[in-house]
């Protein structure tokens, strides 16, 4: 996203021209013109994850978001975060990966004692083609239920 | 200290981008002058510089900013700012960074040259 009028910098004392301060509008403006961010802020997102739940994860697809984005070539920063508590067993790692057209984009891993509360977020940065779901997996080395202690809404925005 | 000084420069907090920042004033400005404290208005815009510096160094590394107004246009001014930068005391800047508030600013006892010196 880019603003009209990027950068505009004021210091003590600075009296304010007609001009910069239509320039100011004008910013102000453009962001409630759905310019920059507004264009995928709505992004839906299924509840597969919901909070509270026991969770199994062999693997397992979690969310999806469905950009309302239609510009091929945008490029979307998305962001999500889950807390879980790791299962019993040997292989405790668990990843969270974001993937777009069969293609994985970022994500993180984590190994913890079983029972301990552990937070794993992914951050991907996806040209997208203007249509299309991007995938939110969390996925395990083996069988063992997680519980979710919560979540953070799955976002994309515009950059 | 709220009047606007010709030509003095004063020590804030960082501005919002780096590089020298110029923007002009409406005219009819009421300032004094080094010499003189009695209010001038100015006949024509004036210009506001203002750039980022950095003093110290590791964890007493302090990022400040000095900004100045003049009715000088010419191109020795940023040469002139950063000379005036490296001769400001580190103790007397973070001082300046501690009382800065949006509106509040430290002038110091600084000034660029005058224009009709040049």
């Amino acid at each position: 996203m880019s603003l009209p009028y990027p950068s505009m910098v004021f210091v003590p004392l600075d009296i304010l021209t007609a001009e910069e301060m239509n320039q100011l509008v004008a910013n102000i403006e453009s962001l409630s013109a759905g310019t920059g961010l507004a264009d995928v802020s709505s992004l839906t997102t299924d509840t597969d994850v919901s909070v509270g739940s026991a969770y199994t994860f062999v693997p397992i697809s979690g969310l999806t978001l469905t950009p309302t984005d239609t510009d091929a070539g945008a490029r979307l920063l998305v962001d999500v975060s889950l807390a879980l508590k790791a299962p019993a067993g040997s292989n405790r790692d668990r990843y969270i990966r974001v993937f777009y057209n069969g293609q994985n984009y970022g994500g993180c891993g984590v190994s913890s004692d079983a029972g301990d509360w552990v937070c794993v977020s992914a951050l991907a940065l996806i040209p997208y083609n203007g249509s299309g779901t991007i995938e939110i997996q969390l996925t395990g080395g083996t069988a063992g239920t997680y519980q979710i202690l919560s979540r953070s809404t799955a976002v994309a925005f515009r950059v | 200290m709220l009047e606007i000084y010709l030509n003095r420069i004063a020590v804030w907090k960082p501005i919002g981008a780096d590089g020298i920042n110029v923007r002009p004033s409406p005219s009819g400005i009421a300032y004094l002058t080094k010499d003189s404290l009695v209010y001038k208005q100015s006949d024509g815009p004036l210009y506001r510089y203002a750039k980022n510096y950095e003093v110290g160094k590791g964890k007493n590394k302090i990022k400040f900013s000095i900004f100045l107004r003049t009715d000088r246009t010419d191109d020795k001014i940023e040469a002139e700012i950063d000379e005036i930068a490296k001769t400001i005391p580190q103790d007397y800047i973070k001082k300046a960074i501690e009382n800065a508030s949006f509106s509040n600013f430290v002038y110091t006892d600084l000034y660029i040259k005058d224009k009709e010196v040049l």
